[in-house]
């Protein structure tokens, strides 16, 4: 079968797109728009990650139009010199796009149908993954100082696990906390990420950031037992099975990706909520 | 007073959304004098984020503190799930909160009174009052002359609050605050609202200033935390940070000065009761 790439990709396409390379029905896929002559990053990004899925599924991507090769090129270039390591970490995953904060509601939406449409769920609550989203963005957003990134959200059928990678392109976590945090030394990269997930650490103080955020994502992901990693710069931060793993990778990582893996099975069962709650403090 | 959250915001994600519900909670305090308890309905909300609740709730206990939060503020038609985040998200902050100010209290205020009988009731009512024992205040001398004494009290302290009653006295601060801004020190000064402060410009741009008035300890206590808060959030729109924050430990300076100054403005609550 060949596939031909709409000009708007939305989530609801590339799920079934999914679907189908599952499928492996799937033996190229072609476009020929004519919109890609002058390219936003963010746009850039988008067709980074989507061009590496595809590579790493043996699908072939084929420019139709001549005049849009260059742009096409342009990408692949782009892919093998800044983001390399990125694209190691991230092999047999797939995609999503890059969005401004403005939009990520949108998105949220977006992931839910993904969600309907390509995993079953059955009767567990995936408010948890929709928590780590939101944080995930807005950290991004607030704190890479650099909109441009990619998030990528496959599903992994042999594990039965949901996997969300965010890797922005900004100063990275520990240049930020290393720079903010000036009388604390960090032996190692891993050190200054660490501190980053204590609860109410931020650099960009109060008022409607608290510094939460990679707390919240460290305190779901050890009560789903899930695994979670951050890089940056020098620095490897893992969970595993509950605990924190630091180690020092072989080269520097652009930015900060973080990525989190969630067996379906240890998602909490969804349970009626009614608007019952009273609250005094 | 119950406040329906949605028809404040639509979105609950981003500590933006929920600083909509935190400012107007902060009008409708001020609007009812501080007396009227405001309850929240959640009711049609099926999600939010700990991120909202920064911007709803932990922006009020920044403005007015724990104990005005516990009284004034309550949530009602709330789901399980969005029960259980406000729960933990308040929790841990006031938790948060008290350890942070552990390290506070670590550190030391000079503070400038001008010698008046109103100001003087500052120096009473902090000898007097056990919790600010916690955080140490270095007072000038009774006379009004700035000597060596005061000198080395400043070079020691942390940060520097200067209070004025009364215009007379500005001359002798300004000299004071001169001397501290020498060494850096980050300065407040807490000026009764019915003073024409006169002051040199690079002062003015350099300190803080905050302006109290005797009608309302709630009102005070506000002003000047959103001074401290304003001076430790740069402005992010456009990347103004020149006069904000720049790493840690000016934060924890900002809020030293913030800690000290509610202390101040308590003990002359307290004296007003009296």
């Amino acid at each position: 079968m060949i596939i031909k790439l709409p000009r708007i990709i939305s989530l609801h396409f590339l799920a079934e797109l999914l679907q189908a390379i599952k499928n492996q029905t799937v033996q190229k896929i072609t476009f020929d728009w004519l919109e890609v002559k002058n390219m936003a990053d963010e746009t850039i990004s988008f067709y980074l990650s989507f061009v590496s899925f595809l590579e790493q599924n043996k699908i072939d991507l084929i420019c139709e139009n001549e005049l849009q090769c260059t742009c096409y090129q342009r990408i692949k270039n782009i892919r093998h010199c800044n983001i390399s390591a990125t694209h190691d970490v991230c092999k047999d995953i797939y995609v999503a796009t890059v969005k401004t904060l403005e939009e990520q509601e949108q998105l949220r939406m977006q992931m839910k149908d993904f969600f309907r449409f390509c995993i079953n769920v059955g009767s567990k609550d995936i408010q948890p993954i929709d928590t780590i989203f939101s944080e995930l963005f807005m950290n991004i957003c607030q704190h890479s100082d650099n909109k441009n990134g990619f998030v990528f959200m496959p599903f992994l059928y042999e594990k039965n696990s949901i996997v969300l990678i965010m890797n922005d392109l900004g100063d990275g976590i520990v240049n930020v906390i290393r720079n903010y945090f000036i009388d604390k030394s960090f032996t190692i990269d891993a050190n200054a990420i660490q501190y980053a997930t204590v609860d109410f650490v931020t650099t960009k103080s109060t008022k409607s950031n608290q510094g939460r955020g990679l707390n919240i994502l460290k305190t779901i992901m050890i009560s789903l037992k899930g695994d979670l990693q951050i890089y940056s710069a020098k620095g490897l931060y893992e969970i595993k099975e509950g605990k924190e793993i630091l180690s020092t990778l072989p080269y520097q990582h652009i930015g900060t990706l973080i990525k989190v893996e969630i067996l379906i099975e240890n998602l909490p069962q969804k349970e009626v909520d009614d608007f019952s709650e009273n609250i005094d403090f | 007073m119950t406040i329906l959250a949605t028809d404040l915001t639509k979105s609950f994600l981003s500590g933006d959304d929920g600083l909509k519900i935190g400012r107007y909670l902060v009008d409708f305090f001020k609007s009812n004098q501080y007396n009227e308890v405001a309850t929240i309905s959640f009711y049609g909300v099926d999600f939010m984020t700990p991120s909202f609740v920064n911007g709803a709730f932990l922006y009020l206990i920044d403005l007015f503190g724990e104990e005005f939060f516990k009284k004034n503020v309550k949530v009602i038609q709330a789901t399980n799930s969005i029960a259980q985040i406000l729960r933990s998200s308040i929790q841990s902050y006031f938790e948060y909160r008290k350890e942070f100010f552990k390290n506070v209290k670590t550190n030391t205020i000079y503070c400038a009174i001008d010698g008046s009988a109103e100001s003087s009731h500052f120096r009473r009512a902090i000898y007097e009052n056990t919790q600010s024992q916690e955080i140490r205040f270095l007072f000038n001398p009774d006379d009004t002359i700035f000597e060596q004494n005061a000198k080395n009290n400043i070079i020691k302290a942390d940060v520097f609050i200067g209070i004025i009653t009364a215009t007379q006295f500005i001359a002798t601060l300004v000299e004071q605050i001169n001397f501290a801004l020498q060494y850096n020190k980050k300065c407040l000064i807490l000026c009764k609202e019915s003073i024409e402060l006169h002051i040199p410009t690079n002062i003015r741009n350099t300190v803080m200033i905050s302006y109290y008035n005797n009608r309302s300890y709630y009102d005070r206590l506000r002003s000047v935390n959103e001074l401290i808060l304003n001076k430790k959030v740069p402005n992010l729109q456009t990347q103004d940070n020149s006069q904000g924050t720049k790493n840690a430990n000016d934060v924890l300076l900002w809020t030293l000065l913030g800690a000290g100054a509610v202390l101040l403005l308590s003990a002359l609550a307290d004296e007003q009761k009296k």
